[in-house]
């Protein structure tokens, strides 16, 4: 479980009070500069907050040293660049520098969710941005560990599909709830609501730092939220194999 | 492949220590060199010539060149950028400056000026560090290098004017780069002096990877970037330091030495130092035995032939990441 109470930094967020259970997939969204990386970021302890309090599994994060957090939270960020060669394996291997969990099946595992294998000796630098992409996610599985002891623990992820095709942003978020199915709490920034509607459980919508709105994905995502959010006039389609799908209309410009 | 290359850099060192100490003013056959290596308490002849002149100053320069190396290594990982470098960067320059100040405020003491160089690399470091900012781009750290090498200049220069003949013999020694005049007692003290930064770098290196990753990453992988970069500028400043206070300035060993190395063992730090660490000290042992050859009986300063090969290196390694976009694709 992780307990936001009355969190506060800087002026970007502003007094969130939250409750995430582990064993669901939350997606974050709301338009740029809202805050949602800032709050990533908070939750995942890398960010100490002005006020309030965050805390995982009834464990104050600012108590929690960043070894102990990376046992039980992993993080993808939106790109990682790297400036010296390193072969992708190592890449994945480095997360688990400090879960001491970095045997080479579970390398190899990782690599194969995300369908790197086959790139295992390769360079990372020398690999697409979507590639790279998916090394990463790769890397914070590896981070989690073996899946059979990932229960209770957090993946949280941050526009973790922004360099992927169709193909694989619909794999990241299949893996990241397939995650959730084990056990695990997942909390992704993203942009693409509809995406997030397919996958997540539920939606937090932030805007102007603060928590407009929080429920399951049939109840949020409609075509009020791209005309609450974005300014933008759309409707809802009904998708009656899945779920709800928002589509905006066409802009002109004069 | 790497622990073969490992394993070959032991007796790889061996052997260029034992050829630099047989090359001089007086050169040594290999046959000379074993009967002189057995009369140890002998103060004449061959025996003195490799016990007190040539083994002193090989042992010390493979420390230096080694240590140099290390530190060039760790420092491009801490900085993610493999163009950084202690010389580079002002560091060297800082020991330099607090080594001259040193001589002339406080006298010749070794001890001192060790010291003194020790402290100069510190504040160095941290100067740059907090001139570049947290994701400290090259450009930065470079023009923070820039501004510290022409101040420690500028006040090296001041204290020529004001320094008695000994002094400036001394100065002028240091501003290039010597290995001559060691003694044991220098290599008595360095010797603890990069064990110690071995370890303390030793005991970082996987964090030094995860860093490698950006700080951001590393500290959600568990690292803790600031604890990391302050044993890598301990470290740094040991060996700088103290490779200035017993060797003056010799330039570019840890800016090429260490990129040489991660295009064959990779940039993984528990290969890279290691590696960086003998591969430095075979470069320095050599050098310093070609300052010896040149134009004897007098000596090239060790410091002018390193640059004169490092300068070249670093152009060709510019206009290679100008042609490929970045140093290592």
């Amino acid at each position: 479980m992780i307990n936001v109470e009355h969190l506060q930094w800087l002026d970007v967020i502003h007094r969130i009070n939250l409750t995430l259970k582990p064993g669901r997939f939350y997606a974050l969204v709301g338009p740029n500069g809202s805050g949602k990386s800032s709050l990533l970021g908070l939750l995942a302890g890398t960010r100490k907050p002005c006020a309030g309090k965050v805390s995982i599994n009834q464990q104050a994060l600012s108590q929690l040293s960043l070894a102990q957090l990376a046992c039980m939270r992993a993080v993808m960020p939106q790109s990682v660049a790297l400036n010296f060669p390193l072969p992708v394996v190592e890449v994945v291997k480095l997360g688990a520098i400090h879960t001491a969990c970095d045997s080479n099946e579970l390398v190899d595992n990782c690599l194969e969710l995300v369908g790197m294998l086959a790139a295992k000796d390769k360079l990372y630098n020398r690999l697409s941005g979507g590639q790279q992409q998916r090394v990463q996610l790769a890397r914070v599985l590896c981070q989690l560990g073996p899946l059979a002891q990932a229960k209770g623990k957090w993946l949280l992820l941050d526009e973790a599909t922004s360099s992927l095709d169709l193909q694989y942003q619909h794999q990241v978020f299949a893996i990241a709830k397939y995650l959730a199915r084990l056990g695990v709490g997942v909390v992704s920034v993203v942009h693409d609501v509809n995406l997030a509607a397919k996958y997540a459980d539920e939606v937090l919508v932030l805007k102007n730092g603060e928590l407009v709105q929080q429920g399951l994905v049939e109840n949020v995502v409609n075509h009020q939220l791209a005309d609450s959010l974005y300014n933008l006039p759309a409707a809802t389609l009904k998708d009656p194999q899945y779920t709800p799908v928002i589509s905006v209309a066409r802009q002109e410009v004069a | 492949m790497v622990r073969s290359i490992k394993f070959w850099l032991v007796p790889i060192s061996a052997a260029a220590m034992v050829l630099a100490s047989l090359v001089g003013p007086v050169p040594l056959s290999l046959e000379h060199w074993f009967s002189a290596i057995q009369l140890r308490g002998d103060a004449t002849g061959a025996a003195a010539v490799v016990w007190q002149l040539r083994l002193p100053r090989v042992v010390l320069g493979f420390l230096i060149g080694g240590g140099l190396a290390v530190s060039g290594a760790a420092i491009q990982g801490m900085v993610r950028n493999p163009l950084a470098d202690p010389g580079l960067i002002g560091v060297t320059a800082g020991a330099m400056l607090f080594a001259a100040l040193s001589i002339v405020l406080a006298g010749s003491w070794p001890m001192g000026i060790a010291l003194s160089a020790f402290l100069g690399a510190v504040i160095t470091t941290y100067l740059v560090m907090a001139l570049a900012g947290r994701e400290a781009p090259v450009v930065t750290m470079i023009l923070a290098g820039v501004i510290i090498s022409a101040l420690a200049g500028a006040v090296v220069g001041a204290l020529n004017y004001i320094a008695d003949d000994n002094e400036l013999r001394a100065l002028t020694f240091w501003t290039m780069g010597s290995l001559a005049n060691v003694s044991w007692f220098e290599v008595a003290i360095m010797l603890p002096v990069v064990l110690l930064a071995l370890g303390l770098l030793w005991r970082v290196a996987k964090s030094l990877d995860a860093l490698l990753l950006g700080e951001g990453p590393a500290m959600e992988m568990g690292v803790n970037p600031r604890a990391v970069k302050h044993q890598v500028v301990i470290a740094t400043a040991l060996f700088v330091g103290v490779a200035v206070a017993f060797a003056g300035i010799i330039g570019f060993v840890g800016l090429v030495i260490p990129h040489m190395v991660r295009f064959v063992v990779g940039a993984l730090h528990r290969h890279l130092l290691p590696v960086s660490f003998f591969v430095g000290g075979i470069f320095i042992v050599l050098c310093d035995a070609v300052t010896r050859v040149i134009a004897p009986p007098a000596e090239v300063p060790i410091g002018i032939l390193t640059s004169f090969i490092g300068a070249p290196v670093f152009i060709y390694l510019l206009m290679r990441a100008k042609r490929h976009g970045n140093l290592f694709n």
